[in-house]
């Protein structure tokens, strides 16, 4: 790897710090300002002396200033605590992203390389075919992908294994390694509905950059010498085409993330996605500042690696990184 | 759902002045006189499907099985009873912990109170001194046996949060509830007193709701406690609990899983409870994938909390796909009301604007329109099907008030809004829980037809507990009912700087001289008619507050799942499952 490619690397990687903390601060301060507390929540409709909700909120330390408490949280970040520990659940943050990672790891590992796997050749084969229906076929299936929100994938998913097969997915999460049958079908149907958007997309932008780079005077250079029109594609066209997809995957993952918080809810899934909208509906705030700087941080993680693998592919894009 | 609680008070100490006068005289010099003395408490009654002659006591209970039910949630503040009402907990609460505290409501009737952890109890003539005996053959699940320190440790936690004498955090929630309590000692003899500063002859009524729960034996806790984790709750110290399921598993986000304990006390003529092997509650936010679960047989029975009861439309479609494989749990969920901010400046300051809109609003229309089809108005207390225990039935006329037509009470209304100068109407906030948007919508709709833009300001669950107890709404709605007594109703009715979390905000100090007389009220006839007179002025004279209808949840369960108690009101209600037995259980 070139010099200047790990120079740059290097400085990104320096740049996520403060990144970081300016994102904590923020997520911090919106969620402090937001209305309600988790006392309340906890409490739950039974009608409680106020004297007591406020030693409870002294009892967890939420009359605390509120840069004190941000410090606290900040320390806890940092020192192998994850974030301390829910305040309505009383779970240590450490155990909590233990058990959520993993799900959430998974659902978008496969809903990605699903996506992937369909949603490239699609792209190529969409840019390259002549066919009238194949084309119109394509554009429908990618514009219904684009727009049908995932919310009403997920409930007709669930119907139709109700009133067709009269079954539906299990309703307890098991992981891979323990019952791997239970796991495939707890997570065919999540992984299912996030890949027909992601792949909608990536294959809208591979036909794009496709039929962009089929335009190209090294293209019609490589056909001139006499090679065959699959060579031509495959060595000349497709590499060009993959850090356009890298790049747009780096951005998508916001998307997917926020697919699997619709995902994950309505199919039972003991996620990231699903536990962030329970703490965040609990103003549990370690909880969600914690996961939110997570997610933060695992986006700018995965922005810099696509961005790396463009560099390495790409020479016209190291150039325009590193300005030369 | 105050009055059918007063009821139950009124049965409560119609059965308790029966006692008395029969063993012991009246007296008022301070004596003690011997209220209960159950001849076998811990053999309980079954339902009365198990005791009618058609049914075939060879065939039933049958021992064995894993019940599946849903739950709505993970259970939070570390399962702690003492710190969540939330029925996320108190579902699979009473299984775990047991269906009450020294005392619980009976099974069969729930407005009657009977011993649990007690065997029996005396009250001296001035109800300033409550003496219980604690049952001596009560294990907790890790083998050790229940004390009278055990008691005391648990209610000092609770009502002073107190170890030892030593203040080490905020007592319960609930400890308002129980603020006239002043002490606790253990006595010899295995007893437990509890003392307060005033006359409190509803204190069983009181520590007999399902949310009181005694959930950790107490030298776990203490020595936790006592090296600084004040905050633990039972989950830090394994779940020990006292009651027919122990636990096995927490995998939050997914499943509770609880399992048979072998050394509970209760039984019935069938012999040792609890009949199943165990409970797995499995953790379902979503009531969308419960409905579709459980029509697809993952499930035995359905989730107890808002939005999880079932709607009419929802009903309809278990009963399209399972057929008679499916039966339905209908308890009542609590009065769907108006109430009115009057500390904000507004229209509805004027008692005459209130009561034009008590008028207007369609009651019967509320049920399909807000309440999913399920509920019926007032002045019917229950629903038609519902078995009212004989006692309360004579006390059941509340509030036959407003019985003209809708059409003439319409008109009335129109003429009260043109007497008060509001005849073009108003605007006017109000304050909606975003999971209950229907009641919201159909109040906006019906108020519209008077002239009165309804505003709603739609909250999430974070902002709920904290927005009802503000006063930044003009009007409320709400339809949860947490006092088991009339007297506590004072909680959700009474003045505003004494009760942030009261349903209508007021500072009307006669409301506190009407709630005065009725705890000074010592004979039925006299309680009831100052309740009357409360009932009266709170929602006729005043309008604070609009009960509009009866609402009723409804929880579905398959039909082998039986032996449930189903209880009249509130769902936290009979949650123990320890009378539960499956039909088609393989073992």
């Amino acid at each position: 790897m070139p010099q200047s490619v790990i120079g740059f690397i290097w400085k990104r990687v320096v740049l996520i710090f403060p990144t970081l903390l300016v994102v904590s601060a923020i997520v911090f301060l919106i969620f402090h300002l937001l209305p309600g507390n988790v006392i309340g929540v906890t409490i739950g409709d039974f009608p409680s002396s106020s004297t007591i909700k406020e030693q409870m909120e002294r009892d967890l330390g939420l009359d605390d200033p509120l840069f004190s408490q941000y410090l606290s949280w900040i320390w806890s970040l940092v020192n192998g605590e994850f974030g301390g520990y829910s305040l309505h659940t009383k779970e240590s943050l450490r155990s909590i992203f233990a058990r959520q990672i993993p799900v959430t790891f998974l659902l978008t590992s496969y809903s990605l390389i699903l996506s992937i796997l369909l949603g490239m050749p699609l792209g190529i084969f969409g840019a390259l075919t002549k066919n009238h229906w194949f084309k119109l076929g394509f554009r429908l299936i990618s514009v219904f992908g684009l727009a049908v929100p995932q919310i009403l994938f997920c409930i007709g998913v669930l119907l139709a294994c109700l009133y067709i097969f009269d079954w539906s997915p299990p309703i307890m999460y098991s992981s891979l390694v323990d019952s791997a049958w239970p796991h495939f079908q707890i997570m065919i149907f999540p992984t299912l509905i996030l890949s027909f958007e992601l792949s909608c997309n990536i294959a809208r932008v591979t036909r794009s950059s496709m039929l962009e780079v089929l335009t190209n005077d090294y293209i019609l250079t490589a056909r001139s010498k006499g090679l065959k029109d699959s060579t031509v594609w495959l060595n000349h066209g497709l590499p060009n085409v993959i850090p356009s997809v890298i790049t747009f995957l780096g951005l998508q993952i916001g998307l997917l993330f926020t697919g699997v918080v619709v995902v994950e809810t309505v199919f039972g899934l003991p996620g990231i996605g699903r536990g962030i909208v329970q703490a965040a509906l609990a103003r549990d705030y370690p909880v969600v500042q914690s996961m939110v700087v997570f997610l933060v941080f695992i986006s700018i993680l995965v922005n810099l690696i696509a961005e790396s693998i463009c560099m390495l592919f790409s020479p016209s894009i190291r150039e325009r990184l590193l300005g030369k | 759902m105050f009055r059918l609680r007063f009821l139950f008070v009124i049965g409560i100490i119609l059965v308790v002045a029966c006692q008395t006068e029969s063993t012991v005289p009246l007296s008022f010099d301070g004596e003690s006189l011997e209220i209960s003395e159950p001849k076998d408490s811990a053999t309980i009654e079954l339902p009365s499907i198990m005791k009618s002659k058609e049914f075939d006591s060879s065939y039933g209970p049958r021992y064995g099985g894993v019940l599946k039910l849903a739950n709505r949630g993970d259970p939070p503040a570390g399962f702690d009873p003492l710190r969540t009402s939330s029925i996320a907990l108190h579902h699979p609460g009473g299984a775990l912990f047991g269906p009450g505290n020294l005392v619980m409501r009976c099974r069969e009737n729930m407005y009657l109170v009977c011993p649990y952890l007690a065997t029996q109890w005396t009250v001296n003539s001035g109800f300033t001194e409550w003496t219980f005996t604690i049952r001596q053959d009560v294990y907790w699940h890790d083998g050790s046996a229940l004390s009278p320190e055990d008691i005391k440790f648990w209610l000092d936690l609770a009502l002073f949060g107190t170890v030892d004498g030593v203040p080490v955090r905020a007592p319960a929630y609930f400890s308002n509830s129980l603020s006239s309590v002043s002490r606790v000692e253990v006595l010899t003899n295995n007893r437990v007193k509890i003392s307060l500063f005033k006359r409190t002859p509803q204190l069983l009524e009181i520590i007999s709701d399902p949310r009181f729960k005694i959930a950790h034996p107490s030298r776990s806790f203490r020595d936790k406690i006592q090296e600084g984790s004040t905050n633990i709750g039972p989950a830090d110290v394994g779940l020990i609990g006292i009651s027919p399921f122990e636990f096995r598993e927490f995998t939050p986000g997914s499943i509770i899983k609880l399992r048979k304990s072998n050394n509970y006390f209760e039984s019935t003529v069938y012999g040792q409870l609890p009949y199943l092997d165990g409970i797995d509650f499995i953790i379902m936010p979503d009531p969308f994938a419960m409905d579709v679960a459980f029509r697809t047989g993952r499930l035995d029975g359905g989730a107890r909390g808002q939005k999880h009861y079932l709607s009419l439309g929802r009903m309809t479609g278990y009963v399209k796909d399972l057929g008679s494989t499916v039966k339905f749990m209908k308890v009542d969920g609590g009065n769907f009301r108006l109430a009115f901010n009057v500390l904000n400046p507004g229209p509805w300051n004027e008692p005459s604007v209130r009561r034009a809109i008590s008028l207007w609003i369609d009651k019967e229309s509320a049920i399909p329109g807000a309440l999913g089809g399920f509920g019926y108005t007032t002045p019917n207390l229950f629903a038609p099907d519902t078995e009212v225990p004989e006692i309360r039935a004579a006390f059941i006329n509340w509030p036959k008030f407003d019985l003209e037509s809708l059409e003439k009470k319409r008109k009335n209304a129109r003429v009260l809004m043109q007497e008060s100068g509001y005849v073009e109407g108003f605007t006017m906030s109000h304050l909606c829980r975003s999971i209950n948007l229907l009641p919201c919508e159909y109040l906006k709709a019906e108020l519209s037809g008077l002239g009165i833009d309804l505003r709603l300001d739609v909250i999430d669950e974070g902002e709920w507990t904290e927005a009802r107890g503000s006063l930044r709404f003009d009007s409320q709605q709400g339809r949860l009912t947490p006092s088991p007594i009339p007297e506590a109703t004072e909680s959700v009715f009474g003045r505003y700087s004494k009760n942030p979390d009261a349903y209508s905000k007021h500072e009307d100090h006669y409301v506190d001289n009407l709630y005065s007389e009725l705890r000074e009220s010592l004979d039925f006839q006299s309680r009831v008619t100052r309740w009357r007179e409360i009932e009266k002025y709170l929602f006729l004279e005043q309008t604070y507050v609009i009960p509009i209808a009866e609402s009723i949840n409804v929880i579905p369960y398959r039909t082998n799942v039986n032996g449930l108690f189903t209880p009249i009101e509130d769902a936290h209600t009979h949650t123990d499952f320890a009378t539960v037995w499956i039909e088609n259980t393989s073992n």
